[in-house]
This record gives structure tokens, C-alpha cells and sequence, in this order.
């Protein structure tokens, strides 16, 4: 639970915020991304579901 | 003993839905948002913490704004990719779309952290603040799977679901049905007054 301070603003030193272009840059997806987002998805996945995205497609039989 | 491996599922491009790999059962789409909905659960719990650490003084706002867009890169890639159907659906209109996306949520994350900087926002304030950015992930699944069934031939419904709508909510699935080329917006884009909040489904059928 948070204090009620915790419902004020805080002036302090939070340091410099990421310029908007060099932030902007982190949008741009390159075949890194994917593997990553992969294993992303599969760490919170239920189980049923894990691998679901890069999994062969169905075929009926 | 052994314990027998659950089945899992695969997307089955013919009829544009997840199936029982093993039974070739359809995955009731209420099942699939519900998973939909674990990984915003995920997102949101890792922004939370990100936004408490920089409340507690442990990480710089610089650190905190890149903790955050990278994971809201992870969160709405993975999600378009299972909106799609798979890694294998996507393709460069599709990445196209998500990196679209991410510029807009980087434009408020950077205003967001402006505001902070500037001493204009509670950890209380932010802590809601940031679970907008988890909720909206949500709009890169929908984004996908509209996008899949664009030439289908069904029509899509904005659906409500138990929750408290917004106006904008309650509009638009009285418009329904819609085609692909009239849809107005997808559940989570901040298109609608409950922004991030939306708890409507868009469906296809």
C-alpha cells in the first residue's frame, strides 16, 4: 500500500529524461527483435502456449 | 510415472484460428484473449516495477524511460506475432504497424517522463499512469488479428464485456457489424475515452 506521501509529487533529482530521437530509436525492429520477443512471450505464456509462435502451422489430418 | 505432455496449440491459416494441435479442436477465442490478457498482466507488473524502483531512487529516469520501452517493444512484437497467428504471418506492413505504434507509445513516454522530471507527478499518479502503457499493448494483438482476417469475408464486432464502459465504447459496438476498411480503432489504442482501460474485444465472425 502506498503511504500518503507516496500521493505527492516528488520534486527531486530524477537525472535527464532520453531525448525523444534516441528513444524513438529503440521502435525501430530488426531481426534481433524477434527471438526476443519470442522468448518473451513464451516466459509469461501458460503452458498450453509456450512455443505457440513459432510453431508449425496446423495441418488437418 | 510419467506425466502426460498437455497439448499445445498451432494456427491454422484456413480459418484463421488457434487450434488443439493434437485433437485439431478450435480454441474458443475467449481463451485466447484471456491469454491475451496474461501477457498485458506481465507487461504491467514489469512496468510497476520498473516505476517503484525509480520512485525508490534505484534507477535513473533515463534507465527507467529504457526499461520501459523495451519492454513495451517485447510486449507488443510478441503480441502482434500471436494476433497474427505466428511469426511466420508477420510481414514488413505488419512490423510496419507495430513500430508505428511504439513511436506513439514512446511520444507519451517521453512526455510521461518530462513530467516526471519536472516534479509534476506522485509514484501513486504514476504507478496508474503506467498500467495505460501495459493495457495498451493489447492494440498490437487486435491490430494483427483484424489485419488477418481482412479478406475473409466475415465481419468484426466490437464487443462489451462486464466491465464499466466509456461512451465511446458503448458507440461503437452499437455500429456493429464493421468490415475491415470501417473499423474504427482497436480495443487499447486510446482511441476511445478508457484509453488503455478498454476492456472490449474486437471479434471476428
Amino acid at each position: 500500500m502506498l503511504s500518503s506521501k507516496q500521493n505527492e509529487p516528488i520534486r527531486r533529482d530524477f537525472g535527464e529524461p532520453i531525448d525523444l530521437e534516441l528513444l524513438l530509436g529503440f521502435a525501430e525492429i530488426d531481426a534481433n527483435d524477434i527471438p526476443t520477443a519470442l522468448d518473451w512471450f513464451n516466459e509469461h505464456a501458460s503452458e498450453e502456449f509456450i512455443g505457440a509462435l513459432d510453431a508449425p502451422k496446423f495441418k488437418s489430418k | 510415472m510419467t506425466t502426460p505432455l498437455l497439448d499445445t496449440v498451432s494456427y491454422d491459416d484456413k480459418t484463421k484460428r488457434w487450434r488443439n494441435s493434437a485433437t485439431g479442436r478450435f480454441i474458443p477465442n475467449q481463451l485466447i484473449v484471456d491469454e491475451m490478457r496474461v501477457h498485458q498482466t506481465a507487461t504491467y507488473s514489469t512496468l510497476e516495477s520498473l516505476t517503484k524502483q525509480l520512485y525508490a531512487g534505484d534507477i535513473s529516469l533515463a534507465r527507467w524511460q529504457a526499461g520501459i520501452a523495451l519492454e513495451l517493444k517485447d510486449a507488443h512484437v510478441a503480441l502482434s506475432m500471436f494476433g497474427a497467428g505466428g511469426k511466420a504471418n508477420m510481414n514488413q506492413a505488419a512490423y510496419g504497424r507495430v513500430g508505428q505504434t511504439l513511436r506513439e507509445q514512446y511520444k507519451f513516454l517521453s512526455d510521461f517522463a518530462a513530467d516526471i522530471a519536472a516534479g509534476r507527478v506522485s509514484e501513486r499518479q504514476a504507478l496508474a499512469r503506467i498500467k495505460q502503457y501495459g493495457n495498451a499493448a493489447q492494440q498490437s494483438y487486435y491490430a494483427e488479428y483484424a489485419a488477418q482476417n481482412k479478406d475473409s469475408g466475415k465481419l468484426f464486432y466490437y464487443e462489451l464485456h462486464p466491465a464499466e464502459h466509456c461512451l465511446d465504447c458503448i458507440s461503437r459496438s452499437a455500429g456493429n457489424p464493421y468490415t475491415y476498411d470501417t473499423l474504427v480503432g482497436y480495443p487499447g489504442d486510446g482511441s476511445t475515452r478508457c484509453r488503455g482501460n478498454d476492456a472490449c474485444t474486437l471479434e471476428v465472425r
